[in-house]
């Protein structure tokens, strides 16, 4: 009797112990993400108004970016007439750099061509402001592409210092420009800010800035 | 007599307890009693390798989300669960390394990846599932209810339910018994004519999606690390 009572004592014992709750276990999962590129923005054409100044203070010279030259599309870095691409809305390839004011000379401009990168299918806003004003003052105008490949429509959306453009970047690689990639297309307004000298060279600046929305 | 009859009623006790066909005569033993607990809940990865967000986090979008879909957009498939309980499948094809992004705090479109885990428990044994925010430097992934964790009722399919992590904890999570569907006399685990899971017994699935919220500038290409804590415990 003394072995069944030794019997009957561990038993409780042994299915407490079988009943022990409370196992857990602890899994790391990984966690990713990367902030958008830095934007950048190259120059792929210098902007030059050529020998056209007149001498004359408070004069100017204007150069359009919707009239003069048709830009070819690997200047605009897109084909803004492929119907398959932009199946809702195509544009005619676009004219610039024509002179107008009191400008000399019958030539047209030099409109500043501009490739931004930043991210496919990215949403950033393009800003301009005027720069340092030396014997001349500058003006800039002009517009970024717009693409939007998936609804199909391509626009140019304008650019001048009271008006930003808010465009989206292009999806994919294409035959005039890499994926995520816009241009600006500026052109603008000269001031004489003093009486300029025959045969001198002037030169300014202004500002294109570019962020994310 | 009197110790006889004690002998009896510890017989029968012992009988019960221990199921066996064991004999008794007049002589006592020591007999050992044999139990282990349940085998510890495990946890693994079964579709998916990470939770991203991808490259397309915008750094300056301080106090705004990135949203990333997980319940609402995966394929029931990989979840072996009937997400609507009618048998349908929407989501049919989706794949969890391309799943939907939405908010203002990156580039929509589906740029994430979600991923499942399986937590292999016991049949009959319910779980809490925990999943902490994670808090970086200028952001904090929450898992939101786009993640959540399969809770077999087992016995009605119809209300069998991925219970969301919007709290960041759920309790009574219930493991699948092995799947039949709904013709079965037995207990049901699958919709009627839904037969494309695979059985799947003392076990359920959970997926994390979630968001990221931005709480400061992380720059341009900021690239962030970390991890996201998965804690299962039994009830």
């Amino acid at each position: 009797m003394k072995q069944l009572n030794t019997f009957k004592k561990a038993t409780p014992l042994l299915l407490i112990a079988a009943m022990t709750p409370a196992m857990a276990t602890d899994v790391n999962v990984p966690l990713n993400f990367t902030t958008l590129p830095v934007i950048t923005i190259a120059e792929i054409t210098p902007m030059d108004f050529g020998a056209v100044l007149s001498l004359t203070l408070a004069d100017t010279c204007t150069m359009s970016t919707s009239a003069g030259t048709a830009l070819t599309p690997a200047q605009e870095g897109v084909d803004s007439t492929n119907s398959t691409i932009f199946s809702s809305a195509t544009l005619a390839q676009n004219s610039v750099g024509e002179l107008s004011g009191s400008c000399s000379g019958a030539d047209d401009g030099q409109v500043g061509i501009y490739e931004i990168t930043s991210f496919a299918d990215a949403n950033i806003t393009v800003s301009v402001t005027t720069g340092t004003a030396t014997d001349i003052s500058f003006e800039p105008v002009g517009y970024v592409t717009d693409l939007d490949e998936a609804g199909g429509n391509f626009t140019r959306e304008t650019l001048n210092t009271t008006t930003d453009a808010l465009v989206n970047s292009s999806t994919s690689l294409t035959a005039y420009a890499q994926a995520g990639t816009n241009r600006a297309i500026v052109g603008g307004t000269i001031t004489n800010f003093a009486a300029l000298n025959a045969g001198d060279a002037y030169a300014t600046d202004f500002n294109l800035n570019v962020v994310y929305q | 007599m009197q110790p006889t009859q004690r002998f009896k009623k510890t017989l029968l006790a012992g009988a019960l307890i221990l199921g066996t066909g064991i004999t008794f005569n007049a002589s006592a033993d020591l007999f050992v009693v044999s139990a282990e607990a349940v085998p510890d809940v495990a946890v693994s990865t079964v579709v998916g390798t990470q939770v991203s967000f991808g490259t397309g986090v915008i750094g300056n979008k301080s106090g705004e989300s990135c949203i990333m879909a997980g319940i609402s957009d995966v394929d029931d498939a990989d979840m072996l669960f009937d997400a609507i309980g009618d048998a349908s499948n929407p989501n049919s094809g989706n794949l969890i390394t391309a799943t939907a992004l939405t908010g203002n705090a990156c580039i929509n479109g589906a740029n994430g990846e979600a991923i499942v885990l399986e937590i292999d428990g016991a049949d009959a044994s319910t779980v809490t599932v925990s999943v902490p925010d994670v808090t970086g430097t200028g952001w904090v992934y929450t898992p939101t209810a786009e993640s959540c964790v399969v809770d077999f009722d087992r016995g009605n399919d119809i209300l069998d339910i991925c219970q969301p992590l919007t709290s960041n904890t759920v309790t009574g999570v219930g493991m699948s018994l092995t799947q039949v569907d709904g013709a079965s006399a037995t207990v049901d685990e699958l919709p009627n004519t839904a037969t494309g899971y695979a059985a799947m017994s003392g076990k359920t699935r959970m997926i994390l999606a979630g968001s990221i919220t931005l709480s400061a500038d992380l720059g341009q290409g900021t690239i962030i690390s970390d991890n996201i804590l998965v804690q299962v415990t039994y009830e």
